[in-house]
């Protein structure tokens, strides 16, 4: 009898202690949300937007290369310089804002969306040549979008079997403006600037005037 | 032998005055009238001190602070997964992240006011999607030893640059440039490596403690005490 109470009274605080908090050094995801299945976007349209931040991110390091260039005492433009190291945080906003919108959405960001970066030159012949770069990111980025733009709303799917209204929003209001500005902005600089080297046989101080209009833009 | 002996030693001393000083800007400009400018561009240039003998440790400094950027990006994006949601380390490694870029141009900007430029295949290394060993899915304990791994990591790197400028046998010793970098050391790395090591002691302590459920001690920590 004796033994017999025991041996529960022993059970008794065995389940007492066990049913105590383990100390966990991680505590993961619940299993009651693993049935949660609530991320709405397509499958292709996930995937154009996360190839589409590392590009952002090489325009980024494309500019910081570009301010360095320009800075320097061998091609000094720091106009130019100051203009593009702008345009460098910018497009790494960008990056941070396309990452934000996946994982509002309910995706995640792996390894794979930032790979190694690098910018398209490190050195450039002038300040025309280096604005045609600049204009081409800027083209090349505009016409990336529209291309996201345009899976996102079912591609060339004639039945249209998902067409997501809120990233082509989100991508019109806060990237295709900007970027169709920036186009304008720059083409319109390589008019001024084109026309000015056109037309002088001095090039060098041609460009160091030019230049100076883009130190108080 | 003596002959060429005095010979040398005449260019030698020719070569040493004024004129005809081959590493001078002004020994190497032309002005004469009438006609065009000479100058060598390579003798004019604001390189003086350390550089160009540190530009390449100074490009690697650069782009591992821009790879840390890029790193602490990745890990605040796993902890703004809805499936893992802590909004507290997400805060914090977006904050090191963004801390790390702006301290990486500021490097690139000094450089190049020394004289000093971007090497030719200046790139961001980072794992790719081949690497299986790197992860960046990493639980609250492991980003913040990570994190700490690496500000010392970098701390460390800034160091041996310094003493690299300011130290070598036959060199200018470059005074300007080891302070810069340790300036940059006093008012960001010190604080941050420290906080870091902090909320490593803090964080252990409280999902070690068998008298608090971890899961609340996580989420304390994450909301609350991770600044």
């Amino acid at each position: 009898m004796i033994t017999k109470l025991a041996i529960i009274g022993v059970l008794f605080a065995v389940v007492q202690l066990s049913a105590q908090a383990e100390p966990k050094c991680w505590v993961g995801p619940p299993e009651s949300i693993s049935k949660l299945q609530w991320p709405d976007m397509d499958d292709e349209c996930i995937m154009e937007v996360k190839t589409h931040i590392k590009r952002e991110l090489q325009a980024s390091l494309t500019y910081l290369a570009m301010a360095a260039h320009f800075f320097n005492s061998e091609n000094f433009r720091p106009g130019v310089a100051k203009f593009v190291l702008k345009h460098a945080g910018e497009e790494r906003q960008h990056a941070r804002m396309l990452m934000d919108y996946i994982l509002m959405r309910g995706y995640d960001i792996s390894k794979d969306e930032i790979p190694t970066i690098k910018p398209l030159a490190t050195s450039w012949d002038g300040v025309f040549e280096a604005l045609n770069t600049t204009l081409t990111i800027e083209k090349d980025v505009r016409d990336y979008f529209k291309r996201i733009i345009f899976i996102c709303e079912g591609g060339s799917d004639p039945e249209h079997k998902s067409v997501d209204y809120h990233i082509s929003d989100f991508l019109t209001g806060n990237f295709l403006d900007e970027q169709h500005q920036g186009v304008r902005e720059i083409s319109g600089m390589m008019t001024t600037l084109g026309r000015i080297l056109a037309n002088t046989g001095n090039a060098a101080f041609a460009e160091f005037e030019f230049d100076r209009t883009l130190l108080d833009h | 032998m003596k002959g060429i002996n005095v010979v040398a030693g005449f260019v030698l001393a020719f070569l040493s005055t004024a004129h005809g000083n081959p590493f001078s800007c002004y020994d190497n400009v032309q002005c004469v009238a009438g006609n065009a400018l000479a100058y060598d561009q390579a003798r004019c240039t604001p390189e003086w001190g350390a550089f160009p003998r540190v530009n390449g440790e100074t490009n690697d400094l650069i782009q591992q602070q821009l790879k840390s950027s890029f790193e602490y990006l990745l890990i605040a994006s796993h902890f703004k997964e809805w499936k893992y949601n802590r909004p507290g380390f997400a805060n914090y490694f977006s904050k090191l992240s963004d801390d790390n870029w702006d301290e990486a141009i500021n490097l690139m900007l000094h450089m190049v006011e020394r004289g000093g430029k971007l090497i030719t295949d200046f790139k961001v290394d980072m794992p790719g999607p081949g690497d299986a060993t790197t992860s960046y899915q990493l639980k609250e304990i492991e980003a913040l030893s990570k994190a700490l791994d690496k500000e010392r990591r970098t701390a460390t790197r800034t160091l041996h640059l310094a003493h690299l400028a300011n130290h070598g046998q036959g060199v200018p010793h470059d005074a300007e440039f080891a302070d810069f970098l340790a300036e940059r050391l006093h008012k960001n790395s010190v604080l941050r490596i420290k906080h870091l090591a902090n909320y490593v002691k803090l964080l252990s302590d409280i999902v070690s403690d068998a008298n608090v459920d971890s899961a609340y001690a996580l989420f304390k920590f994450d909301t609350e005490y991770l600044k």
